[in-house]
C-alpha cells in the first residue's frame, strides 16, 4: 500500500480498516486479518499495525477475543456513526479546498451537482457500452 | 525483560579524535529502528561498538541484559562487511563457516533467503558485484536467529526494484521479538517498515522517537525532518 509520508502511518491504517468495515468488506462480527497478515499485506511494521488496532479497540470498532484475534463490532449503529463521521470528514476536506479557491457555498453546491451529473453520465455510458 | 539494548554515557575516541560522546540510547525488543546521520556521523562506529568489534570506549553497553563483549557477540547478528574472508572463498564456504561459528545460524532459513535474494552458492566472493555482496550479507545476517540485528547501509548497491522487494521481505524474515537496526541514507525507502528513528548528529544521539510520533509532532515526513536538522549548516558541510 502507498502511504502519504506526512501523516502518521498508523492513522492511515485506521482509515484503511474503517473503510473496509464501512464498505462491508469486513462484515459485522467477523474476524479481520491477523496483525502479521496485515503487516505483510500493507508492508508495514507489526508495531505500527498494533498501534492502529489498539486505537480501534479503544474506539470499540473492533474487539479482541483472547487467542483468537480481532473481530469487527456487531453494533450496526456504531458502524453507521463511523460511516457518517468519515463522510463528513471527506466532505469537510473537499469543502475546505474549494473555499480556499474563493468559491461561495452556492458555487460549491453547483459544481458538486455538475460533477455528480457528469460522473453519472459517464457511468451510464460505461454501462451501455 | 523488554530491553534489548541499553547504552549509558558512551564516549569513543580514536586517534585523539572524538567520534561519539555522551551517547545514551535505550531500545526495546521487537522494533525496526532506523539509524540516520550524515556521512562520518558515527553510524558504523556505533554498530561496531554495540557488537563489540570496536574496543576502548568509555561508558556502558548492555545487550539483552549482558555487558560482556563475548555475550554481546552472541546476541548481535552483524556482518561487518565480510572482513576476513578471501576473495577466492565461495559463498558456500562462507555459509559453512557461519554455521560452524554461530549456533543460532539457521541453514534452512539461509536457503530460503538465498533463493529470495538470487544467490548462487558456487560463486566466489571476489567475483560478486557490490549489490550481490550486499545480498549475501543480508542473507548471512538474517539467517541467524538473534535478538538484535544490525544492518549497515544494507541496500546502497542493490538496484531500486530489488530494494523494495527486500525491504518488504525484511518484515517476513525477522522474528517478532527481535529488534533490527538499519542505517540508511535513503530514509524514504525504509520508513514504512520502521517504527523508531534514531538520529546521530554532533557526535551524539540527536533524536530517538517513534516515527509516527515524529510525523505527528513535527507535521512533516520523516525525511523532511531529517533534512531540516541539517538546514542550518553552511552548504559545503551539507554536501559532504
Amino acid at each position: 500500500m502507498k502511504f502519504k509520508d506526512n501523516i502518521p502511518i498508523y492513522l492511515q491504517i485506521k482509515t484503511f480498516i474503517n473503510r473496509k468495515i464501512i464498505s462491508g468488506e469486513y462484515p459485522l462480527g467477523t474476524k479481520i486479518p491477523s496483525v502479521r497478515d496485515l503487516s505483510l499485506q500493507l508492508e508495514v511494521n507489526i508495531n505500527t499495525i498494533q498501534k492502529a488496532l489498539n486505537e480501534l479497540v479503544q474506539e470499540q470498532i473492533i474487539f479482541t477475543k483472547r487467542g483468537r484475534g480481532n473481530f469487527v463490532t456487531t453494533d450496526a449503529h456504531l458502524v453507521a456513526q463511523l460511516k457518517a463521521q468519515l463522510i463528513h470528514q471527506t466532505l469537510e476536506n473537499m469543502d475546505e479546498s474549494l473555499q480556499a479557491m474563493g468559491l461561495s457555498n452556492q458555487e460549491i453546491a453547483h459544481y458538486l451537482k455538475l460533477y455528480t451529473q457528469e460522473r453519472m453520465g459517464l457511468d451510464d455510458q460505461n454501462f451501455t457500452n | 525483560m523488554t530491553k534489548i539494548l541499553q547504552i549509558n554515557d558512551l564516549t569513543y575516541r580514536k586517534n585523539n579524535q572524538t567520534i561519539l560522546k555522551n551517547v545514551n540510547l535505550s531500545l526495546d525488543k521487537g522494533h525496526f529502528v532506523g539509524l540516520a546521520g550524515a556521512n562520518g556521523a558515527g553510524k558504523t562506529t556505533l554498530m561496531r561498538l554495540i557488537v563489540g568489534v570496536a574496543k576502548g570506549y568509555q561508558g556502558g553497553i548492555v545487550v539483552n541484559g549482558q555487558p560482556a563483549d563475548v555475550a554481546r557477540k552472541s546476541f548481535v547478528s552483524y556482518s561487518d562487511e565480510l572482513r576476513g574472508f578471501k576473495d577466492s572463498t565461495s559463498i558456500k564456504d562462507i555459509q559453512l563457516f557461519y554455521r560452524l561459528v554461530y549456533p543460532d545460524f539457521d541453514s534452512e532459513r539461509y536457503q530460503e533467503l538465498a533463493e529470495f535474494l538470487n544467490l548462487t552458492g558456487t560463486k566466489r566472493l571476489g567475483s560478486l558485484s557490490k549489490g550481490m555482496r550486499e545480498r549475501l550479507m543480508i542473507a548471512l545476517t538474517l539467517a541467524r536467529k538473534a535478538p538484535l540485528y544490525l544492518l549497515d547501509e544494507p541496500f546502497s548497491g542493490i538496484d531500486v526494484m530489488s530494494r523494495k522487494k527486500i525491504v518488504r521481505g525484511m518484515l517476513n524474515w525477522v522474528d517478532q521479538s527481535s529488534t533490527v537496526i538499519i542505517s540508511s541514507h535513503h530514509l524514504e525507502e525504509i520508513t514504512n517498515i520502521l517504527d523508531t528513528l534514531v538520529i546521530i548528529k554532533d557526535q551524539t544521539i540527536f533524536d530517538c522517537r517513534s516515527t509516527d510520533e515524529l510525523v505527528e509532532q513535527e507535521h512533516c515526513s520523516v525525511e523532511e525532518y531529517f533534512e531540516s536538522i541539517y538546514d542550518t549548516l553552511p552548504e559545503d558541510d551539507v554536501q559532504k
